[in-house]
């Protein structure tokens, strides 16, 4: 790898790494434009991360809950249907339970769930805390400890807070998604801040914050593009590997629940539902993606084979 | 080769005679840099200068027309490889293909699906821009039969798409006039499509493998007086499409390949989600035209959303949509907050009245997408506008405290917009989002206590 | 100890103020001079405010009627914080500039080195002539937001004969330019400003022809420098079009008229002079800057900054020039900054830190005891903080690092002087909350800076002189300036500092007749760039939000 490509990273540690995963997963290293391999080379592949709430997430709509009726309410099942069933190759836990205007499940109870995620699934873990706030530091912290040297990606560092997650992730051999709002300059200072506190480069994941199809997928696509040219121009501060949480953004949108009876011109609500959030991942991962975080099975199925059809040397 | 301000500015009489309409020459100057102005607006320039700019000035990408009238279609004259450097321009036009194999109803069904396809999103009506007629029967009399059907149905500017110049010439004998999109010319049938075109005055697709040989081919047909093209390049699977694309992309707008400057035209053949994704890519990456061969029509509104948002123009701040935000479980009772429509600024106080963990509302205004300070200094963030706001979204009904808080980096609107709003009571929140928490748990428990 | 945040209308200043300090001391810090002959014995009762919102107990005295105390009167001296309050100031209770002592300071070895500059450049007495006993006199002033600078001239000889300082009556109407002109838009606010405007300068004259002993009806003619909304208040006309009208249709001419028609109280017929405008907020006082430092005559790509409560900016040479505004606010000049003050005696005006835990030594304007901390000082401030790692690259104070950094009145805050250290007389501190401002400040320069040369696409490097105007200049370090990125990196020789080149510009439209500068020609030659519309301005913002930038 040169000093212009972007920064290979690690998923999940295996025996060998000391930890209990059955396989890890590399994103990064590019040193091109997003497929123009004719160009650079690409080393590793996107990857789908499947999103699995803790608590059954009754605001999800009903095209994208119908897939896991009877799991919905349990997260380790859910987890070990995915891997088994659709050979999900990383999970995304999104603690979503803890949060004060959820369930405000204990960060005890959080660690109770991951402890049994990490016994029965063997895949590397996205583990998402609660968002903003003292919920978040109690709850990422605890779950951090719980999975030392699993070497988990942390979700997300943002903001003023960022330092209480970096501590976490450099006590416990995590990484850490860096979080800012859409903006080049917003991304590379936090970068920076997190590398002043001698976080290594190559253990920080970029979320750009997602916009949806519809909701500001434009400019989460051209600020991509802008961090992504300023990385292979040398810009080491910007050499991070891409994450975006696209499942959240898509399903709460109008669009993919209205249904055709009331909206014909729209179509019908299901197969729009998937393509809202395939052409929402699509783009990105023209932008640069290298982690989604997807929800719909059909949806993740048509991301992944154009993937594949990415990958191959046209 | 790209002129900086000053270097133009250097050629300039630098009279500031206010003629072009701009203040001084060097106001000007950045204006033709920037691809905003002319150099014919100068009256005093050299005509070494005019012969300099002129040619600076041209656009690398030639601009083409497909139909006529009101819902003729213009692409090309693109000017940069990424959006964020300045915009896409001219949108990518989807079309929609039947064939001359399909049955009359079969037809007819989806003209009316492609027609009627209208959705109103973001201040812009989304449509679908052509309808492609694809040539299978290899019969020029049941294509042209096909073409003649389609044209009466459907007022949409065609894609006339056949390899035999005998079907291509039957089918311009009823349409010839309305300058349909000929798709097209290959290495075998090259100069036959280019005198059709010619002899129409229609645009022409060219069609060829390797990117050189297609531009050389484009340079051919130029030759022969065609110059309305579209590029057509043959590749395999969506990353060689990408290469293709970018690489053409790239010689143009450098103008570093001759016969490189035309728009380029794509085919998304899978059905349901695969071909969807082919547009997605071409929508994307540098497609002016895609024809879409066996659309379902739940993907036009995907489709339409995305390509509405890459073609947006990037430059304008990035707002969120004004309106009411509910944050947390936000009852009757919970505080109202008022701030601008500028994104960063409306995600710096929503995370932290998130961080509160008081659920709350936010009234988000429209100040075109400003900050709230700069919105105030322009006059779009004043009592006026808040008042509008609160009253537009019957928040008197909604909100039985009838209490607003304001950023503290304007209250000296407080007392305006109590006027404005009887029987309100305006607070004064912090000039920092970074206080919101401690003014809620502190400040707004006590006024409510 | 607690702390509270109080307010004070109109101006809309803030400041957080410990518990048990006065209102009054409050205001001083934020530079809003209440009256108080009595020393703040709550015994003279001028010191009158009124409390719009908070909890502040009866103070009962005199002058406040039962009515008046339920409507909230207070006298500021004896009220004692102990509540988050909005504060009312009226007019009346505010102290007029004359009890300040900074002409001394206003007025320093720069504008002698000033003077000497000009006696040089005049070939002939313009004016003079024998039928005159004495040789005429002119008034040279440079009416900016925050204070208000003037001079009588010997139009003969060019020697200054008085000057003299204010304060623009004006602040209490509000700090910055845009809130003056939103107090002009509401009822009789124009005719208000106008006036105060009027006493303000009037005072000044007054002043200026009792030091010189000389008779108004000497003074024959008069030259002003402002920026467009003070002249546009000055000569009563409305200034909302400023800020809303786009910013070419600003490009400001005014006609010379009589003293009379301006009701300046010299001769009655001396006719008077005003800088042209550049754009909305690029007005005479730049072009004056630019007159008096000769960018405009020089083949040196000059920049030249002159960092107020409105930031103004003008980079060029003698082929082209550009200039442009940013709204830098007044945290540089001591407003809405917890221990801010304007440089005046008293002021630390520059900081240096040996160590991390060390007692930061200062200098203090006047060689008195540390009250305040002003722009100079601020800049010191910061950049010894982030030298040391105090202070992280984003603005916040880094707990860990120094001993000195303490939470405050529920922030944090780095302890310049804790009270009776080194004798200090009061406490003097600088919170997460007072960088952030200070962040945003240096951010709108240097955006600002950036923005231009990119307009032009010039690198740092090309500029070849750097021209420091206004009140930030005469203490500021360079070096220190540039190392948190407020001024561009270039070698520190291309600097140069020229105090108050609004004046003396004024002095040059004075003097310099004969030269035949043509001052609407030159206003006509620099371009306008409205930041507030330019699409890359908002990206450097945030990424000049940084010290000393995202992309070093």
């Amino acid at each position: 790898m040169n000093s212009s490509s972007v920064r290979k990273i690690r998923i999940g540690n295996t025996p060998a790494d000391g930890g209990t995963r059955a396989s890890s997963i590399e994103v990064g290293g590019e040193s091109c434009l997003p497929y123009h391999q004719f160009e650079g080379i690409m080393p590793c592949k996107p990857v789908i991360a499947w999103e699995i709430p803790d608590v059954r997430p009754d605001d999800w709509c009903e095209t994208v809950k119908d897939p896991y009726r009877e799991l919905l309410g349990d997260p380790v099942g859910w987890a070990r249907y995915v891997v088994e069933k659709h050979g999900a190759r990383i999970i995304c836990l999104d603690l979503r339970g803890a949060r004060l205007d959820k369930e405000n499940r204990s960060a005890a109870a959080s660690v109770e769930l991951l402890r049994g995620l990490l016994k029965d699934v063997k895949v590397p873990l996205i583990i998402k805390g609660p968002g903003p706030g003292q919920k978040q530091n109690e709850v990422i912290a605890a779950c951090a400890e719980a999975a030392q040297g699993e070497r988990c990606l942390l979700a997300s560092a943002v903001g003023e807070e960022y330092k209480t997650l970096v501590a976490a992730a450099i006590a416990y051999g995590h990484l850490v998604v860096a979080e800012s709002p859409i903006d080049v300059n917003l991304c590379k200072q936090l970068n920076i801040l997190i590398s002043d506190l001698s976080f290594p480069s190559d253990r920080i994941v970029i979320d750009p914050l997602t916009g949806g199809l519809g909701y500001g997928l434009e400019y989460t696509y051209s600020v991509m593009e802008r961090i992504r040219l300023q990385a292979l121009s040398g810009d080491a501060m910007m050499q991070m590997p891409f994450i975006n949480f696209v499942g959240g953004e898509v399903w709460k949108a109008k669009e993919v629940k209205m249904p055709a009876a009331k909206e014909p011109m729209w179509g019908n609500e299901r197969e729009r539902g998937v393509l809202w959030e395939v052409a929402t991942a699509v783009s990105l991962l023209y932008a640069g993606a290298g982690i989604l975080v997807m929800r719909h099975p059909a949806a993740i199925a048509v991301v992944e084979k154009t993937i594949e059809n990415l990958m191959k040397n046209g | 080769m790209k002129l900086t301000g000053l270097q133009i500015f250097k050629l300039l009489p630098n009279k500031n005679c206010k003629e072009c309409g701009f203040q001084t020459c060097l106001a000007f100057a950045m204006k033709l840099a920037a691809k905003q102005a002319k150099i014919d607006a100068c009256p005093y320039a050299s005509p070494e200068a005019k012969e300099t700019l002129g040619a600076a000035a041209a656009p690398p990408i030639r601009l083409v027309t497909i139909g006529m009238g009101e819902r003729a279609v213009r692409i090309g004259e693109e000017l940069v490889m990424f959006r964020h450097e300045k915009a896409f321009f001219h949108k990518t036009a989807l079309a929609p293909q039947v064939d001359d194999l399909m049955g009359r109803e079969e037809i007819l069904a989806r003209l009316r699906e492609v027609c009627a396809f209208s959705v109103a999103r973001a201040g812009e009506n989304l449509l679908l821009d052509l309808v492609a007629i694809k040539e299978k029967s290899g019969a020029p009399e049941k294509f042209a039969q096909t073409v003649k059907f389609t044209a009466e149905q459907c007022l949409l500017p065609l894609v006339l798409v056949s390899k035999r110049s005998a079907c291509m010439r039957a089918a311009l004998e009823s349409v010839g006039s309305s300058r349909p999109l000929l798709w097209g010319a290959d290495g075998n049938n090259a100069d036959e499509m280019a005198a059709l075109a010619k002899e129409f005055a229609c645009p022409l697709v060219i069609e060829g493998e390797g990117v050189e040989a297609l531009a050389q081919m484009a340079c051919r047909a130029a030759e022969k007086g065609v110059d309305d093209l579209v590029l057509c390049p043959v590749s395999s699977g969506a990353a060689g499409r990408l290469r293709d694309f970018t690489l053409l992309r790239r010689h143009a707008l450098s103008r570093s390949l001759r016969g490189s400057g035309y728009p380029l035209i794509m085919s998304a053949s899978s059905k349901g989600y695969e071909g969807a994704v082919a547009a997605v890519g071409g929508i994307c990456k540098y497609a002016s035209v895609i024809v879409l061969e066996d659309p379902a029509p739940w993907t036009y509104f995907p489709l339409l959303t995305l390509r509405q948002g890459i073609y947006t123009d990037p430059q304008k701040p990035l707002q969120v949509k004004p309106g009411v935000y509910i944050i947390g479980d936000a009852g009757g009772n919970a505080p109202l907050l008022v701030t601008t429509n500028f994104s960063l600024t409306y995600f710096m106080v929503s995370s932290e009245v998130e961080a509160s963990e008081i659920p709350s509302r936010l009234l988000i205004v429209d100040a075109e997408g400003q900050s709230v300070l700069t919105a105030w200094a322009a006059g779009k963030f004043n009592a006026e506008v808040i008042a509008k706001a609160v009253v537009a979204q019957e928040l008197a009904a909604s909100v039985p405290h009838k209490r607003i808080i304001i950023p503290g980096y304007v209250a000296m609107i407080s007392g305006d917009l109590e006027d404005k709003l009887p029987g309100w009571n305006v607070m004064v929140g912090p000039q920092e989002s970074a206080d919101i928490p401690a003014y809620l748990k502190e400040v707004w428990a006590r006024a409510t206590a | 100890m607690n702390s509270y945040r109080i307010k004070f209308l109109p101006s809309g200043a803030e400041a957080q103020v410990a518990a048990g300090e006065s209102l009054y001391d409050a205001a001083l810090t934020l530079g809003i001079q209440i009256r108080g002959e009595c020393g703040g014995q709550g015994s003279c009762g001028q010191c009158l405010v009124k409390i719009e919102a908070g909890d502040c107990p009866p103070t009962p005295h005199a002058s406040i009627s039962p009515d008046k105390e339920r409507r909230g009167y207070r006298l500021a001296c004896v009220s004692r914080v102990h509540d988050d309050c909005v504060v009312f100031v009226p007019e009346e209770s505010l102290t007029p500039s004359e009890g300040l002592d900074f002409d001394a300071v206003i007025l320093s070895e720069d504008d002698r080195k000033r003077e000497r500059a000009l006696v040089g450049i005049i070939p002939v007495p313009p004016i003079a002539s024998s039928t005159v006993p004495h040789p005429p006199i002119g008034f040279a002033l440079d009416l900016g937001t925050t204070t208000v600078v003037g001079e009588l001239v010997d139009l003969g000889t060019g020697r200054c004969l008085a000057r003299a300082a204010a304060y623009n009556r004006q602040l209490s109407c509000g700090a910055d330019i845009i809130s003056r002109i939103s107090y002009a838009e509401r009822g009789k606010g124009r005719d208000r400003l106008r006036a105060l405007a009027l006493e303000t300068i009037n005072e000044i004259i007054g002043r200026l022809l009792n030091r010189a002993d000389v008779d108004a009806g000497r003074v024959l003619l008069a030259a002003v420098a402002g920026n467009t909304t003070m002249i546009f208040l000055l000569l009563g006309m409305d200034p909302s079009s400023i800020r809303r009208e786009s910013s070419d249709a600003v490009r400001t001419r005014y006609p010379i008229i009589y003293s009379r028609e301006a009701q300046l109280k010299i001769n009655p017929l001396a006719p008077v002079m005003f800088a042209p405008g550049i754009g909305s907020y690029v007005g005479g006082d730049v072009l004056a800057g630019v007159l008096a430092c000769r960018m405009h005559e020089s083949d040196k790509v000059t920049l030249f900054i002159d960092a107020g409560t409105n930031g103004e900016i003008v980079l060029g040479n003698r082929d082209w020039m550009m200039g442009c505004a940013c709204s830098t606010g007044p945290a540089f000049e001591g407003v809405g900054i917890a221990c801010g003050m304007m440089a005046a005696p008293g002021a630390i005006e520059a900081v240096e830190i040996a160590r991390p835990n060390d007692l930061p030594s200062l200098t203090v304007i006047g060689d008195t005891q540390a009250r305040g901390i002003c722009g100079s000082g601020m800049i010191d401030l910061m950049a010894e903080l982030f030298r040391h790692g105090i202070l992280d690259r984003n603005g916040t104070l880094n707990a860990g690092r120094s001993a000195r950094v303490e939470e405050h009145g529920g922030r944090r805050a780095y302890l310049v002087r804790k009270k009776g250290e080194e004798g200090a007389a009061r406490e003097i501190y600088l919170n997460d909350v007072d960088f952030k401002k200070l962040l945003r400040t240096k951010a709108a320069i240097q955006a600002a800076i950036r923005t231009m040369l990119k307009n032009v696409d010039l690198e740092i490097q090309a500029i070849q002189r750097v021209v420091i105007a206004g009140r930030l200049g005469e203490a500021i370090d360079a070096a220190k300036a540039v190392s948190i990125g407020m001024l561009p990196d270039i070698p520190p020789d291309r600097f140069e500092y020229i105090g108050n080149g609004s004046l003396w510009g004024a002095n040059l439209m004075l003097l310099s007749k004969e030269k035949g500068v043509d001052l609407n020609a030159l206003a006509d030659r620099i371009t306008y760039l409205d930041l507030s519309t330019h699409p890359g301005y908002m990206d450097e913002y945030v990424a000049s939000l940084f010290i000393p930038h995202t992309d070093v």
